[in-house]
């Protein structure tokens, strides 16, 4: 790993024009949803935004737990950040549903977790992001989170994805073909089931982004270019007024990994190898373009995150972001705090975060 | 051995932690929790929410295996294993799925097909602490069978 920076100068320019229009080919995309992109995915963030003035909230996000050495340890990491999250006034914890990877294959069913993050904390919201609605029977999930929900006195939310990877049907194969609109069907038994603040799991694909606008449910994606994500939401709180819904009140949630430190080269070091290992097991399962120079690929994939589609470094080039974000009209990053570094790193990083966050909320 | 509580049913669910952390302080050895409906719809819920909510006291599901994916059932008590550092176990009948659930649960790989139907080898994450699956085919003959609200009686007269 320690070469990469070095192999990465050494492109030639050519090369690595090709390298960038490869990765805006390939792109990112959200967990839970289909990588599969409508439009190329561009690591170049865009434009400086207009000023806003929007309100933005924060929230942390758990989806790999990289970084753990046992399971157990992972679970500790999650506990401890969200009881410092909930003392600190953070909008909600959200964790994944996993299986059978170990690129966050730790969280199986994410109303266990809800669950213990209730009795754990006292007045930050809950959230599932994603359950993988057709691998399951959506009167069980709404059961399950009915729970969650009281037990949390009223803290529990939900986002749906529709799942992508054929192994993780092995839990209902018959559900794989109609993925997605076994989802939405589903999405409405739940809400039929259980009142609790509903997202759905938008990756940049334009279709899922109206739908989720039509039904009047919040939207949870993957931090992307700002042009991107300006029109994305656009779209979807234009397909809300279509239905006579308030444009405005749709949340839309944006995932971000995030380490914050005043030192950008102490955080740099201590992200690089974690950040590409992720980046590395991302595009293992998604697939690489092919014919690419991997370790070049991840490499300028890093670059791009670190210098401006993260809260990796230094807060004011965080805040950067945020400002990005409040004027694409989101309304809450959704921080990925385990994407690998250890976790003492992981819970002494936070107060940095909650600074960058107090910043834009109150206490 | 120390007696253990059978929970039979009950709608509040902070009775039910209630109910748990008391059951721990009075020094009883385990929990069951049956499945049920409403808020016994998958004792894996509750147990989560008690792993984190006491130290000690083995926290075990009493399930309708048929109904269930053993895969399912495996995944969700190893994650109860780990939140509450190997205090998991769970009582299913003898049915044709007890032993996927045991051998999934010791790290082995049971082929099913993927959504594509290709048969696919699968293991359970996360991994228990526990190596082997605590398991009983019926709870034990010294439980105290009771909903929440007796359970609570219970305890308060010690």
């Amino acid at each position: 790993m320690a070469d990469l920076t070095k192999r990465l100068a050494g492109l030639t320019p050519e090369q690595r024009e090709l390298l960038l229009r490869r990765l805006k080919q390939e792109g990112l995309a959200v967990p839970g949803e289909e990588p599969k992109e409508e439009t190329p995915f561009s690591f170049d963030p865009g434009p400086e935004p207009e000023p806003s003035d929007r309100p933005i909230r924060f929230s942390l996000f758990f989806f790999s737990d990289g970084g753990a050495k046992t399971p157990a340890e992972s679970y500790e990491l999650l506990l401890e950040s969200a009881r410092f999250a909930d003392r600190q006034g953070f909008a909600a914890v959200w964790t994944p549903e996993r299986h059978f990877q170990d690129f966050g294959g730790l969280f199986p069913n994410p109303a266990l977790l809800g669950a213990a993050l209730a009795a754990a904390t006292e007045r930050i919201g809950i959230r599932a992001g994603s359950v993988v609605l057709p691998l399951h029977d959506p009167e069980r999930v709404a059961g399950e989170w009915a729970v969650v929900d009281r037990l949390s006195n009223g803290r529990a939310g939900l986002s749906f994805a529709s799942g992508w990877h054929p192994t993780d049907f092995a839990l209902r194969p018959e559900a794989y073909a109609d993925r997605r609109e076994i989802m939405f069907r589903g999405i409405e038994t739940v809400r039929k089931l259980l009142n609790v603040p509903v997202w759905v799991t938008c990756s940049t694909n334009v279709a899922t982004w109206t739908r989720a606008g039509e039904i009047g449910a919040n939207v949870l994606t993957i931090v992307q270019p700002l042009p991107t994500l300006t029109e994305r939401i656009a779209r979807y709180r234009q397909a809300r007024a279509e239905r006579g819904l308030d444009p405005e009140a749709g949340q839309v949630t944006v995932m971000v990994h995030a380490f914050v430190g005043e030192d950008e080269e102490a955080v740099r070091a201590k992200v690089r190898e974690p950040m590409m290992a992720y980046l590395k097991t991302y595009f293992d399962q998604h697939g690489f373009p092919p014919g690419s120079d991997v370790d070049a690929l991840l490499a300028a994939a890093f670059e791009s995150y670190f210098s401006s589609l993260s809260l990796l470094g230094h807060p004011d080039k965080g805040a950067r972001l945020i400002d990005r974000l409040r004027a694409a009209g989101a309304d809450e990053a959704a921080c990925l705090i385990d994407f690998g570094v250890d976790a003492p790193s992981i819970l002494e990083a936070l107060p940095a975060l909650d600074c960058l966050r107090t910043r834009y909320e109150r206490r | 051995m120390s007696p253990s509580l059978y929970l039979t049913g009950g709608e509040d669910p902070h009775l039910f932690l209630k109910v748990v952390r008391q059951a721990e302080e009075q020094g009883l050895s385990a929990v069951w929790i049956a499945e049920g409906a409403g808020l016994f719809l998958n004792p894996a819920v509750l147990a989560s929410a008690a792993a984190v909510a006491t130290r000690r006291i083995a926290l075990r599901g009493c399930l309708a295996l048929p109904l269930h994916n053993p895969i399912r059932v495996a995944e969700e008590w190893a994650l109860v294993d780990n939140l509450s550092g190997g205090r998991a176990g769970i009582v299913i009948g003898e049915t044709a799925g007890v032993e996927t659930v045991r051998r999934l649960w010791r790290g082995e790989a049971v082929q099913v097909p993927d959504g594509e139907g290709r048969p696919v080898e699968v293991r359970i994450l996360p991994r228990p602490i526990q190596p082997e699956l605590p398991l009983w085919s019926r709870v034990d003959e010294d439980v105290i069978q009771t909903d929440l609200a007796g359970a609570l009686e219970l305890l308060k007269r010690g």
